[in-house]
């Protein structure tokens, strides 16, 4: 009896000691490696911050009106870049000192984390760039469209301020994975649609108008003041 | 757009407009609780929006910190709170790309007691040279006749060491024990700081003290011959080594004795003008003239490569040892019920407080700061009508953080509250949610926006930098008028230093058949005629006018 | 042969010491059509102009793929040309106005031979220009070598619609800034003496990458700002060669009224002070209207203004204040044949582009562009004016009350400009 009893607690007590010989190291390797991050990160944060702050990156952000858009008057913006970058690494080692302990969940969820990472930083790169570049081509392309005499310029300029959002959001969704085939052929069918429908329109219904104004192109001179030395 | 940021002018410094700051208060870069280089590289675009083209930067080095600063205990490097030489570096590039000018503090009367040549000197034999960079006594009797300045806080001049088991002498502070200018050791060492700092792309230096340099029996010790020898010495120096580099000679004398410190264009180029500043403040109180014109007309011409400095407020208190008895117990009555606010011999207050916060009177001091004949210096946070804390001792309550916007620590920093040098200024009026750039520059009627176009609009006309004035005698005490000359330009300043409407009949009969053009807005006024000239200015009113043909 | 021995010989060993009394510059490219007639007639220009001393002529090619080069060098035979070695402007990014990619380079290289031989007087003409006379280039230099004149500037006879930028803009401007009447600063052609040559190479614009299409504009604000003497000559009728595709009205705008309110900024001590305006000397006869006027197309023109309000309105109420807009669109409402854009009006809108401009109210090239469709308006208002009489007289009437509207208005541009409030 107590034989066995000792038997059993021996058994357990060695079962024990093999789980914690078998974890400790991972724990030791977790340990190391989340200290590692947290000091890589803080390296990271005053490189970054110092290097940015060097490239005057707050200035030229500004100019380029990043500034405003990401609307945090009271931090600067290469504070807020490296924040970002400083919380990044630290969690990426922190999963990383899970998937050590090799306990699997963690370890499925940081592979998952560590995949995705790039693209949501990616998607929102995209998204801020796109925004900025759909007002500034969207003002450019009106003005030169007023400038060619087209009536239609504001819907043009809509449509470009439009078209660019759209294929950064879609840009930015396709780097998450989310809905790509959906996306796509929305897209095909969105923009094959109208190529259709403004093929069928000149075609069918306004094949005389159409004829009428290139042969007023091909028959009229350009207009007058094109020859014009204006200087 | 500024082209050409530099051009290689020799007088440059005529058509500055400075900006003083101390680097501990303006901005902190790495959140450590007190201002930085980093802070202020960083702050350089808002200096450049504001227009200044120099910046004068208050002592950054390595001190004890027990006069704020200008106890240096090492003139060659950086204070580990301010950050390292290459920061400075870095800021004094990055202030001449946008066109700014760096002047920084040389203090040459004195050393902190923590400075290693003082705790050399205390322990070398006497007659060494190494003794002899600090004036050293046995007895404490000798030049009595040198007042004692600081007079809320030292009884004598002289302090016993016990280490040397000497008297040293020291003008301020007893922990600033003076530097011994007869050693030649001493003017050696003090030109290789100078080169030091040269060579770090400084435009300018502010000589601290400078009248005290020398002492000798039976004299007050200030202004003497020797002493003007070792400043012609520095200019000689400099002459040969960065001939656009500007010397500022702060001496807190008579405009006659300051006059002596430009010698004949060969010793500084820029003298502070110290009694103009309180005639101004007390000429608007008295809503007078008189004491403007008179100190004017009592400052002697200086050569034409010098150049006054002017300014309402600076880092120290008002300073009234130059005015008569008299005048400094009407200025204490008039600016100072509040006995807190009086310190040595002056009043410890900033600009918007003096003048009990009033826009208009803030306009029109600024108004004369920025058209009499010299270099305007404004001091930092003046130019958004910040206030002080009376409760803070000395005159650190006049050199409360900046205040840049409504958030934590009023932008300046953005460490714990607790962790600030100094508490930024919370009360209700001149509190930074109240007052901060921020605020200001989304308002295009604040007194931010108002100093920057008058910078933009004084920079325009050399004439207030570099041309002649001469007062006109209206019958009308109120009205201050002058005429202001430089080559083809002939500017004239009205203002009203009352709080109501007055009439003004000037005497133009010189400029007959010219027309006044009110510069600030291009308006044409009629035409002068052999009549008097009339103005009614409204209450602290101002007028520049371009008379053209 | 215009060159003499020294300077042939002096540009086989590479041209250090050259030195000619007299310095004409073409400036080409892709120009093979006119070139040899060009380089024909400034060579006997040149024999005359030059009188006893040396003379140069320099030509200025900006990579032509033509054979401008060859030909040129077959009609000066041998030893009578000095190229000018330059950096040629990159292919990208847009042609300037006067099609000659890099003209501010070109400029600088000749000045600088101009400089190093010594030169009392230096000429500058477009090769493009179809018909150069021979006496162009006597007439360039004459005002310089016998008059003391530092910056002879050419007057061409043009119709109501020709030159319409210059005459509705860049003059007007020019000449309410420096007071002086400069009737075409843009022009492609001058002559300049010693002294100011010096002073061109002194100025800072050079390595500036937008100077490079508006040069020839900022070489005149160069002249008149600094204070040396301008004078006019007159030339007669001007015919260009097209050099490749014309570039659009609003890119033109761009380059030329850009040029003129870049240096705003940096001379504004010189034109705040400046009050009315001086005539300048006018050497040779007036000239006779040649040519038919080319076709203007008004209804287009007021298309096109009415197009733009309805369109950029919202982007001029960043640049114009309201009582300017609210006249804009009493304009738009007025019948086409009582169109009139007040002289006044028009003055203010380009004064507060001016302002604009400088306070980056907008990406500049935008708020450039979209000076566009006022212009149209202007210039449709202008010839209905001033070109239903073709006669130079009423031409230069209705110039002329453009030029006081700006003078007048010339403090509103001073008063903005020292106060600036928010602009919106």
């Amino acid at each position: 009896m107590w034989e066995q009893t000792d038997r059993v607690l021996r058994q357990a007590a060695t079962r024990i000691g093999d789980h914690v010989a078998d974890f400790l190291p991972g724990a030791l390797v977790a340990l190391v490696l989340m200290l590692g991050a947290v000091i890589v990160a803080t390296v990271v944060r005053v490189v970054l911050g110092r290097a940015l702050r060097g490239l005057e990156f707050d200035r030229r952000a500004e100019r380029l009106g990043i500034g405003a858009l990401a609307g945090w008057p009271a931090v600067s913006l290469s504070e807020t870049v490296a924040l970002v970058a400083y919380w990044t690494i630290l969690i990426l080692g922190l999963l990383l000192g899970l998937t050590a302990l090799n306990a699997t969940i963690p370890s499925r969820l940081a592979d998952a984390v560590f995949g995705y990472l790039p693209h949501l930083i990616a998607a929102l790169m995209i998204l801020i760039i796109g925004a900025i570049a759909a007002r500034f081509f969207a003002r450019s392309v009106l003005i030169g469209a007023v400038n060619m005499q087209i009536h239609s310029a504001r819907l043009l300029s809509l449509a470009v301020k439009w078209l660019v959002l759209l294929v950064s959001v879609a840009m930015a969704l396709d780097h998450l994975g989310i809905g790509r085939s959906v996306l796509l052929l929305a897209f095909a069918i969105f923009f094959g649609g109208i190529v259709l429908a403004a093929s069928l329109a000149i075609g069918l219904g306004a094949r005389d108008a159409v004829g009428r104004a290139i042969e007023r192109q091909l028959r009229d001179p350009p207009r007058g003041d094109d020859h014009v030395n204006h200087v | 757009m500024n082209r050409t940021p530099h051009p290689d002018d020799p007088l440059w410094f005529k058509d500055a407009i400075i900006y003083e700051l101390p680097v501990k208060s303006f901005a902190d870069g790495n959140g450590d609780g007190v201002g930085d280089f980093q802070g202020l590289f960083a702050q350089l675009d808002y200096l450049q929006s504001l227009g200044v083209t120099c910046l004068w930067l208050l002592p950054f080095f390595p001190s004890p910190q027990r006069d704020d600063g200008y106890d240096i205990a090492d003139y060659l490097s950086v204070h580990p709170h301010a950050g390292t030489l290459d920061d400075v570096k870095r800021c004094v590039e990055g202030a001449h790309a946008r066109g700014m000018r760096v002047v920084i503090e040389l203090v040459m009367n004195h050393t902190s007691d923590q400075h290693p040549w003082f705790q050399r000197a205390r322990r070398a034999p006497p007659g060494s040279s190494e003794r002899d960079y600090y004036v050293w006594s046995e007895t404490d009797q000798r030049y009595q006749q040198a007042r004692i300045i600081f007079v809320d806080s030292e009884r004598s001049n002289w302090s016993w060491d016990p280490v040397a088991q000497a008297y040293y002498w020291h003008r301020f502070f007893h922990h600033q024990p003076d530097l011994n200018y007869d050693n030649p050791a001493v003017v050696r060492e003090m030109l290789a700081i100078l080169d030091f700092w040269l060579d770090l792309g400084v435009d300018g230096f502010r000589l601290d003290a400078v009248p005290y340099l020398v002492e000798r029996d039976g004299t007050s010790c200030e202004n003497l011959p020797a002493t003007h020898a070792i400043i012609k010495a520095v200019r000689a120096h400099l002459a040969v080594k960065a001939p656009s580099c500007m010397l500022l000679a702060e001496a807190n004398q008579l405009p006659a004795d300051v006059r002596d410190y430009f010698g004949d264009g060969d010793e500084c180029h820029m003298a502070y003008h110290f009694p103009l500043m309180p005639r101004i403040f007390m000429g608007l109180h008295l809503e007078d003239r008189q004491p403007i014109t008179e100190v004017m007309e009592k400052t002697p011409p200086i050569p034409d490569t010098c150049q006054w400095a002017l300014f309402l407020r600076n880092h120290d208190e008002l300073t009234l040892e130059m005015v008569t008895d008299d005048e400094r117990d009407y200025m204490y009555l008039a600016y100072s019920m509040n006995p807190q606010a009086r310190l040595n011999i002056g009043i410890r207050r900033r600009l918007a407080p003096l003048v009990g916060n009033s826009r208009q009177r803030i306009e029109l001091l600024n108004s004369l700061l920025f058209s009499f004949p010299g270099t305007p210096i404004i001091y930092y946070g003046d130019e958004i009508g910040m206030g002080d804390n009376l409760f803070l001792g000395d005159r650190n309550g006049v050199r409360t953080p900046m205040q840049w916007n409504g958030d934590r620590n009023a932008g300046f920093s953005r460490c714990d509250p607790a962790k600030l040098f100094s508490p930024v200024i919370m009360d209700p009026v001149y509190g930074y949610q109240a007052v901060s750039v921020e605020s200001q520059e989304s308002d295009a009627a604040s007194l931010l926006h108002w100093m920057r176009n008058m910078i933009r609009l004084r920079k325009l006309f050399k004439v207030f930098g570099r041309g002649s004035i001469e007062f006109l005698s209206p019958a009308n005490r109120r009205i201050l008028a002058y005429v202001r000359r430089y080559r083809d330009d002939v500017i004239l300043c009205v203002a009203n230093l009352a709080r109501t409407s007055q009439p003004a009949e000037l005497d133009l009969r010189a400029f007959a058949g010219m027309t006044p053009v009110e510069m600030l807005g291009y308006t044409e006024f009629p035409v002068i005629g052999e009549l008097p000239y009339f103005l009614t200015p409204g209450p602290y009113g101002f007028y520049w006018f371009e008379l053209q043909r | 042969m215009a060159s003499t021995g020294s300077s042939s010989s002096a540009e086989k060993a590479g041209a250090p010491a050259l030195s000619a009394d007299v310095v004409v510059a073409l400036t080409s490219h892709n120009d093979v059509r006119t070139i040899a007639a060009a380089v024909r007639a400034a060579t006997a220009g040149l024999s005359r102009a030059g009188g006893a001393g040396p003379v140069c002529l320099v030509l200025a090619d900006g990579g032509s793929t033509d054979g401008t080069r060859e030909a040129a060098r077959a009609a000066a035979g041998a030893g009578g040309l000095v190229e000018a070695a330059f950096e040629p402007a990159s292919p990208l990014g847009e042609l300037p106005y006067h099609g000659l990619p890099g003209r501010a380079a070109a400029l600088r290289a000749v000045l600088r031979i101009a400089d190093q031989a010594g030169a009392r007087a230096c000429v500058v003409i477009d090769a493009r220009i179809d018909g150069v006379a021979p006496d162009w280039v006597e007439r360039l230099v004459a005002p310089v070598l016998a008059d003391g004149i530092d910056y002879v500037s050419p007057y061409y006879t043009r119709h109501a619609g020709e030159g319409a930028l210059t005459r509705g803009i860049v003059y007007p401007m020019f000449r309410a800034l420096y007071g002086v009447r400069l009737r075409q600063p843009a022009a492609t052609e001058f002559g300049c003496s010693r002294g100011l040559v010096a002073h061109f190479l002194e100025q800072d614009f050079w390595e500036l990458d937008h100077a490079a299409a508006g040069i020839d504009l900022r070489l005149a604000e160069a002249a008149v700002a600094g204070g040396f003497r301008a004078g006019e000559v007159e030339l007669g009728v001007r015919r260009v060669a097209p050099r490749g595709t014309p570039v659009d009205l609003s890119t033109t705008i761009t380059q030329v009224v850009g040029a003129l309110f870049a240096d705003l900024e940096a001379r504004v001590d010189v034109w705040q002070r400046v009050r009315g305006s001086v005539a300048l000397p006018v050497f040779g006869p007036a000239a006779p209207q040649a040519g038919d006027a080319p076709p203007v197309h008004v209804d287009s023109l007021l298309d096109s203004f009415r197009l733009g309000y309805r369109e950029l309105r919202e982007i001029w109420t960043w640049i114009l204040p309201p009582r300017t807009i609210v006249e804009l669109r009493r304009l738009t409402e007025m019948a086409p044949d009582r169109f009139r854009f007040d002289d006044r009006l028009w003055a203010g809108i380009v004064y507060d582009f001016a302002v604009g401009y400088t306070l980056r109210v907008m990406a500049r090239e935008q708020l450039l562009r979209s000076l566009t469709p006022l212009y149209s308006g202007w210039l449709a208002s202008f010839v209905r004016d001033a070109g239903a009489v073709e006669n130079a007289g009423a031409i230069d009437e209705a110039a002329e009350r453009v030029c006081l509207a700006f003078e007048a208005e010339k403090r509103h541009l001073i008063s903005r400009w020292r106060w600036p409030e928010r602009l919106r």
